[in-house]
């Protein structure tokens, strides 16, 4: 495990230009709509893809075959890129929570800290979320086919942030009728619950899913021949 | 640490790999055959990077397939067409043997790495062929590893490259009980190197004899037909037409030279022998 996420950080280092580049746009687009909400889910995201990208790294020039005779096991190597994956996340919402507490004594970011911790908490379990859909796609498909599955994979996720909004905006405004009674039932319902245990249940959902990929990872890179 | 292969088998489509072999401590052995002649696979069997389809396959009496990490820190590996990432440094690759292997020296390999004259600060990917095999072979031999399997290790290089690699496994093998598993089709290199020699063609091993027998004891009978047709054919290992007559491949030269002294007898080779069995046996198969 050690040997795979000391090469992983290598290979990361190996894109520092890059990295910069994009924390430059995130900063803009902060500074030009004051969200930061926005940009810990930003930075957030893109530490998960860059992550899960290493696999892209590893089979350039067949270089999963030598890897493999390092001494680290195949599931080893799949169980790495969720550590490696888990480890980036927490670290980019960390680092974005404390450039909130920096800055809040005279930005007016809208949040109290409390607020900015949830939101940041929130992020990681959504982006675990999505990395236990993601990592196994990436050990399963060449690099050509994860293009595509990225592309399907962000418009999956704006598609149901976009759906789950409309549908909670119509039923706050009444618009819909019966069929929006149902869904106000059920947010009035899910109000009337204690927060830590919704909390709870994320977390065990989110938890779950990155154990049965985890499994499905795993069992993916032991069939696989180099 | 001992390697066997006892009828280890893959299929590809039509090739089907089939073979048997040994590696001891204290000895180089190597394979040699023809392009797809199945010896990467074999490697690639040995280092458990493909699921063999029947067969045994130990390393130090363990299952191939599932190597545990230490056994796997006995190992040095060079493959032919893959190594680390290009995109990575020497300086990376230093940092990551050193988290792969306690016995790691990071300052001898940076040294090693100096005296081959390659950069520090360059991109793997930027290094020419020569540069990109001695940084392979100093990466196997930076942590003291019992067993090196070298696949294909100068393919692509130069004599003077070729030469510099095969004194640095001479150099490995001053150690009493390091061996070498290496794959070759440039019979040369290993005739220099190497202990025993496997000959692979179509997944099959053709010949397994000591280096120093084919070098001391077979040898090539360049003969007419008639001569061919008086000839003791219990000594041959096979016979190829030639414009002259047979070329006859022999592991007893002295036998031949003592009775037949009018016809010639040259040195066999690796070269030759493994040319000599190769076409012999396409015409068995055709």
């Amino acid at each position: 495990m050690k040997t795979l996420l000391v090469k992983d950080y290598r290979i990361l280092l190996t894109q520092k230009k890059s990295l910069i580049l994009i924390l430059a746009i995130g900063v803009l687009m902060v500074i030009s709509t004051m969200e930061i909400d926005f940009l810990v889910g930003y930075m957030m995201m893109l530490a998960m893809i860059m992550s899960a990208g290493t696999i892209n790294y590893d089979e350039l020039d067949n270089g999963m075959s030598f890897l493999m005779t390092l001494p680290a096991s195949r599931k080893g190597y799949a169980i790495e890129k969720y550590v490696f994956t888990f480890i980036n996340t927490v670290l980019c919402g960390l680092v974005m929570f404390i450039l909130y507490l920096v800055t809040k004594g005279f930005i007016n970011w809208g949040f109290e800290t409390i607020e900015m911790l949830s939101v940041s908490v929130g992020w990681i379990c959504g982006i675990m979320l999505a990395s236990a859909i993601l990592l196994p796609l990436y050990m399963k498909f060449s690099a050509e086919k994860r293009r595509v599955i990225i592309l399907i994979l962000w418009g999956a996720v704006a598609a149901i942030i976009y759906s789950i909004q409309k549908v909670v905006t119509m039923a706050s405004n009444g618009v819909g009728g019966d069929k929006m009674a149902v869904v106000n039932d059920l947010l009035a319902k899910i109000e009337t619950f204690n927060p830590i245990v919704i909390v709870a249940i994320i977390i065990g959902i989110v938890i779950l899913s990155i154990a049965v990929s985890m499994l499905i990872s795993i069992r993916i890179i032991q069939k696989k021949e180099y | 640490m001992v390697i066997q292969l006892e009828n280890a088998k893959k299929k590809y489509g039509n090739f089907e790999l089939d073979c048997s072999l040994k590696l001891e401590p204290g000895c180089v052995t190597g394979l040699i055959g023809r392009n797809g002649a199945g010896k990467s696979t074999a490697f690639k069997l040995i280092l458990g990077l493909i699921h063999g389809d029947g067969g045994a396959i130990t390393i130090d009496g363990k299952n191939a397939s599932d190597l545990d990490s230490d056994t796997k820190r006995k190992l040095g590996v060079v493959l032919a067409e893959s190594g680390f990432s290009g995109y990575l440094k020497i300086k990376d690759v230093a940092k990551i043997l050193k988290a792969a292997y306690p016995s790691f020296k990071e300052d001898d390999f940076m040294s090693q790495c100096e005296k081959q004259r390659l950069p520090k600060d360059k991109q793997i990917k930027e290094f020419s062929t020569g540069m990109k095999a001695k940084l392979k072979i100093l990466a196997a031999l930076s942590h003291d590893a019992e067993v090196l399997i070298l696949d294909e290790p100068t393919a692509g290089l130069d004599v003077i490259a070729r030469e510099e690699i095969l004194d640095m496994l001479r150099e490995y093998m001053k150690k009493e009980d390091n061996s070498i598993l290496i794959s070759s089709h440039i019979a040369s290199d290993l005739e220099g190197l190497c202990d025993d020699v496997y000959m692979i063609e179509n997944g099959r091993i053709l010949l397994h004899e000591e280096t120093g027998v084919i070098l001391d004891e077979y040898g090539v009978l360049k003969v007419t037909g008639e001569q061919y047709g008086k000839l003791e054919k219990e000594y041959l290992l096979c016979a190829k037409e030639e414009s002259y007559g047979y070329a006859c491949l022999t592991a007893q030269k002295a036998f031949y030279r003592e009775n037949y002294p009018d016809i010639t007898i040259e040195k066999a080779g690796i070269d030759q022998v493994i040319t000599l069995m190769i076409s012999a046996n396409g015409k068995k198969e055709a």
